[in-house]
């Protein structure tokens, strides 16, 4: 949520942004929206656990290389349609994050992110030793196929309507979460957990409730991944893909609805365009983290959103209207 | 908002620069800033552009332009930049490519948007067996051409054990294969192995294993930094001083040799595809390149050179771009440059050429800054690269 | 005599070899618990120090002829002048946000200060010399072990105990100690506080600086040598307890034991080993073996 809930300006900042994505093809590379989209949707898996829930999980690229890695196999190997495929990788994606999040649920804090760390490496060793992902060479050449037997996905532009209508649903379900009891309960609980406790919650139930919500919505992404870029590799499930991924939750504004895929278009952006800068860009990348962690710590929506609600609260004022004087700081 | 606008923008602006132009358009891929960048990097765009400049820097009237890639050492990022060149922004050739995986994606992608890809990074044999395309030419050393080179020399002097120390990675395993084939091939044998994972601190343990296992040779199959590792604790162990067991660097370049010195490498034996100083030929070229790099060329970058080179050599005899028809000038054409020696490009994409045995020099007998190498031996290219897999590869099969 | 297929003569030595990278393990995360313990901050730039001393070393050597004993002073000392500036101007802006920032910031500053030196000297690094006098190697009965990595073994336990010492047994690391539980009630006393957190910074990246200079003529000399090691080292001090620093002393030498004993039976599971044995830690002990 960049805006107050349910203001009008957020309605209408919604439908710009698809407004935005309907005809971003048409003038854009539409795999690079797309990689928007993925690396988007994963932010917002990330972001639902650390923004909404305090968790800070530092193996999420796990769940979305696993995933990538199953609907790929599914997909190449068994010659099953995407959509199935993509099934099945976010349902072993989710199976994975359940037994990750079982056992790091039981620490916090820096433990919390230390066990999701360790779980994540052994993954990746995994994966680097199994055949069937093809370790260093990569999972290749899976081809997109038939989309619930209507959508031709190997014609970019139908790829990209689908890949928008599945990250809408996906971004849908999540303010969802977010909007209904159990995602109020959860950020009782990130405040504090023994107030959570005290009203009845069961803060480990609901932390991991999160985590296999998070780690559903990272698995969709690495599936949907798979499918758009006909590519699986090691680097997917590499620790630098979950350091990849907060980067862009901070960037974006962590606690924030549509931030973190602000941050994902960012990254992607550097990554992509400005790659001829060479090494450059990673002391680009670097000074980037250092300016936002030192100056801008809310990211590009929370900025925004402490901007606006001056404004309002300013309008209100002289106003006098006492209603909308509820500043909502999403981001804090 | 705003600042999404102007991103957008900016994107869509660099996209269109792209598709406007109708000359010829050539992609460098490669790693420019991560763990490989010393081996390729930035020194293979110096070498693209001198082959550019070579051609007068046009083809058939039209003028060449590079494009630079920077995979950050990511298979990711290498497949996303390759489908973006081909699909979106024009691209013709993409030369470099230095990840097999990256690779492995790029050439089966060059075959489905009918572009060019000109593998002179990446060394995976697969290139041209299960994955080879008619867009493609794998141009330079693989697996299996460099471990044709050492088995036999060191065969002849009596050393016929050999140990693997070898990095666990798909690289590290079909490379041990391949130097399995040719080291029995040769007459040798193999008394065993020790994988290690990529990017270790520590070599020594493994190098004690090497050492217990009785081998008289030990190829270290690995590349970039933990081959220096691997060398600099062999010395600090003594086994380079007392020569057995032989170690035998498989992946090894003027960078790493820069990285350890003379003292810590004299009379190393290593395969190369290639050395700045092995005749006035490639002396004179890589004079020039070291004007405007400020180093000699390693393999890779003389590779990138005469990969770019004869891609648009093809593409004036052909006189056209297109991307097959290219390809099969290449196959059919005269191949020969400082690099390439005895060249031919195979049926099945594999460039031919002659490789080498090189020995580290001692301080004493260096005459210059990057006098390491002298050339101890040549191998054909027919004897060095595997036979044609008319089974794998789909080339052959028509 | 043979342990489960390995010559025990073989086993000793790869034992042996384990403890000596495990001084390298105890050096760096004893200089990040430092840091953790004062200043909360989980400091990933500390892979950076560590290259950075090492590079330096090399530096001293190339351009300004100064050897190795005087840069094992030197090297450490550069380093902890850019900490104190480090700390300085951007860490102090973090110490009352979540842990995470502090990780960030510290990450942001690697890709920066790896960026630059990568820049300067590219990733294929640079030749170092053992020092003259510790070339060779030394018969300990079961192994020829390298002189040099004997003194390696040597100095890590002096400076780990000395600084263990320090902090525990002096005055002076009586007064830290208090700053860490209570910086109010101590800066009562008329103490400089932050004075004290600047140099506990500089110290912390010191040692990391000393045991690059330790580790540059054995291990390869380049700009990612810190990536590599750095994880393994949050690891170590992860297990051996946040901020406890007899538990990272000694997390670091047992970690490298056990790391020693993987070669032998599952060489390329070296790695990812550490990081099992973090997990199966925490989860038995809640926050690491020595941990509060």
């Amino acid at each position: 949520m960049i805006l107050p809930e349910k203001s009008r300006a957020t309605l209408y900042l919604y439908a710009a942004l698809f407004l935005l994505g309907v005809l971003a093809p048409f003038v854009v590379y539409p795999m690079f929206v797309m990689k928007i989209y993925v690396y988007g949707l994963f932010a917002v898996a990330f972001n639902l656990l650390f923004g909404f829930a305090g968790l800070l999980s530092f193996g999420h690229g796990a769940f979305f290389g696993t995933a990538a890695y199953a609907t790929g196999h599914a997909i190449k190997v068994w010659g099953l349609t995407p959509d199935v495929g993509i099934l099945f990788g976010v349902l072993l994606g989710t199976g994975l994050a359940g037994v990750v999040g079982a056992f790091a649920i039981q620490r916090a804090g820096i433990y919390f992110a230390m066990i999701t760390f360790a779980l994540a490496e052994v993954v990746h060793f995994i994966a680097m030793k199994m055949p069937l992902t093809g370790g260093e060479n990569g999972l290749t050449q899976v081809r997109r196929g038939m989309f619930l037997g209507v959508f031709d996905l190997s014609v970019p532009l139908v790829m990209y309507f689908v890949c928008f209508g599945i990250f809408i649903l996906a971004f849908l379900f999540f303010l969802r979460i977010i909007h209904s009891p159990f995602g109020l309960a959860l950020r009782a609980m990130k405040d504090g957990e023994d107030r959570a406790i005290s009203l009845g919650y069961s803060p480990p139930r609901l932390k991991f409730q999160a985590f296999i919500l998070s780690g559903m919505l990272a698995a969709l992404a690495g599936s949907l991944k798979v499918v758009v870029f006909e590519f699986a590799s090691l680097s997917d499930v590499h620790w630098m893909t979950s350091g990849h991924v907060i980067l862009m939750t901070l960037l974006g504004g962590v606690g924030t609805y549509i931030g973190p895929v602000f941050g994902s278009l960012v990254v992607t952006f550097l990554e992509d365009y400005l790659s001829f800068l060479g090494q450059w860009v990673t002391i680009i990348t670097g000074c980037i983290f250092i300016v936002c962690v030192i100056g801008f710590r809310r990211g590009v929506c929370g900025e925004i959103n402490v901007l606006y609600d001056k404004l309002r609260r300013g309008r209100a004022a002289r106003q006098g209207d006492p209603d909308t004087t509820r500043a909502e700081q999403a981001g804090e | 908002m705003k600042k999404l606008k102007t991103l957008l923008m900016a994107s869509a602006a660099i996209g269109l620069a792209g598709t406007a132009q109708a000359d010829i358009k050539i992609g460098l891929a490669g790693d420019m800033s991560g763990k490989q960048s010393a081996l390729a990097g930035p020194g293979s765009q110096v070498a693209v552009e001198m082959a550019i400049e070579d051609m007068g820097g046009e083809v058939l009237g039209e003028p060449i332009t590079l494009v630079i890639g920077d995979n950050q050492h990511k298979a990711e990022l290498e497949a996303s930049i390759a489908r973006r060149w081909y699909e979106d922004e024009d691209v013709d050739a993409i030369v470099g490519i230095n990840l097999s995986s990256g690779a492995i994606e790029t050439v089966h992608l060059a075959e489905r948007f009918d572009k060019v890809a000109m593998v002179s990074d990446a060394g995976s044999s697969r290139l041209v067996q299960e994955d080879c395309t008619p867009n493609h030419v794998h141009w330079g050393w693989n697996t299996y051409s460099f471990s044709a080179v050492v088995p036999k020399a060191m065969v002849e002097k009596g050393n016929d054990k050999f140990f693997f120390l070898t990095v666990d990675y798909t690289f590290g395993h079909d490379m041990m294969a391949d130097a399995t084939t040719n080291i029995e091939a040769a007459g040798g044998s193999v008394v065993g192995s020790v994988l290690h994972p990529l990017g270790a601190n520590d070599f020594s343990a493994y190098i004690l294993q090497a050492q217990a296992s009785g081998a008289s040779v030990v190829p270290v199959i690995n590349s970039g930094a933990d081959t220096v590792a691997t060398i600099k604790q062999a010395g600090e162990f003594g086994v380079l001083d007392a020569g057995t067991p032989v170690i035998v660097p498989m992946i090894f370049t003027l960078a790493d040799v820069e990285a350890l010195g003379l003292e810590a490498t004299k009379n190393l034996r290593a395969p190369s595809s290639f050395y700045w100083g092995r005749d006035d030929e490639s002396r004179a070229w890589s004079e020039k390149f070291k004007e405007r790099f400020g180093k000699m060329p390693t393999f890779f970058q003389a590779q990138a050179y005469s990969a770019t080179y004869h891609y648009l050599k093809a593409v004036e005899k052909a006189g056209t771009k297109d991307a097959k028809t290219v390809i099969k000038t290449l196959k059919s054409m005269e191949i020969d440059d400082f690099f390439a020696k005895n060249a031919y490009v195979r049926e099945d994409g594999q460039l031919v050429h002659d490789m080498y045995l090189v020995r580290v020099k001692t301080p004493e007998e260096s005459e210059g800054e990057f006098d390491f190498f002298e050339v101890e031996a040549t191998i054909s290219g027919d004897d060095a690269y595997q036979p044609m897999d008319p089974e794998a590869c789909k080339l052959l099969q028509d | 005599m043979e342990i489960f297929g390995v010559p025990l003569n073989l086993l000793l030595s790869q034992v042996m070899l384990g403890l000596i990278n495990g001084s390298f393990y105890a050096m760096l995360s004893l200089g990040l618990c430092i840091i953790f313990g004062m200043l909360d901050i989980v400091n990933f730039a500390h892979g950076a120090m560590y290259m950075m001393g090492a590079f330096f070393t090399w530096m001293l050597g190339h351009y300004l002829g100064i050897g190795y004993w005087p840069s094992l002073i030197l090297a450490p000392l550069l380093v902890g002048v850019i900490a104190i500036v480090i700390e300085r101007v951007l860490v102090r802006h973090l110490y009352d946000l979540h842990h995470i920032y502090g990780l960030l910031l510290t990450f942001g500053l690697v890709l920066v200060i790896v960026g630059i030196f990568r820049g300067f000297y590219s990733v294929s690094g640079k030749p170092y010399p053992i020092p003259e006098a510790l070339t060779g190697v030394t018969n300990i009965g079961f192994m020829y072990m390298p002189t040099y990595r004997l003194w390696v073994l040597g100095a890590s336990i002096v400076v780990c105990f000395g600084t263990w010492l320090l902090i525990e047994r002096t005055r002076l690391g009586a007064t830290l100690r208090a700053a860490i539980e209570r910086p109010d009630l101590v800066a009562t006393f008329g103490i400089n506080v932050p004075r004290m957190i600047t140099l506990t910074f500089a110290f912390g990246s010191a040692l990391a600086a000393l045991s690059g200079v330790l580790a540059a003529p054995i291990y390869p000399v380049n700009p990612l040598m810190g990536e590599s090691i750095i994880v393994v080292v949050f690891a170590v001090v992860v297990i051996g307890g946040l901020g406890s620093i007899i538990g990272s002393i000694i997390g670091g030498f047992v970690l490298g034991t056990l790391e020693g004993l993987t070669k032998v039976y599952y060489p390329e599971a070296s790695h990812i080993s550490i990081f099992i044995v973090m997990m199966i830690v925490l989860l038995v002990t809640r926050s690491g073996i020595a941990g509060k």
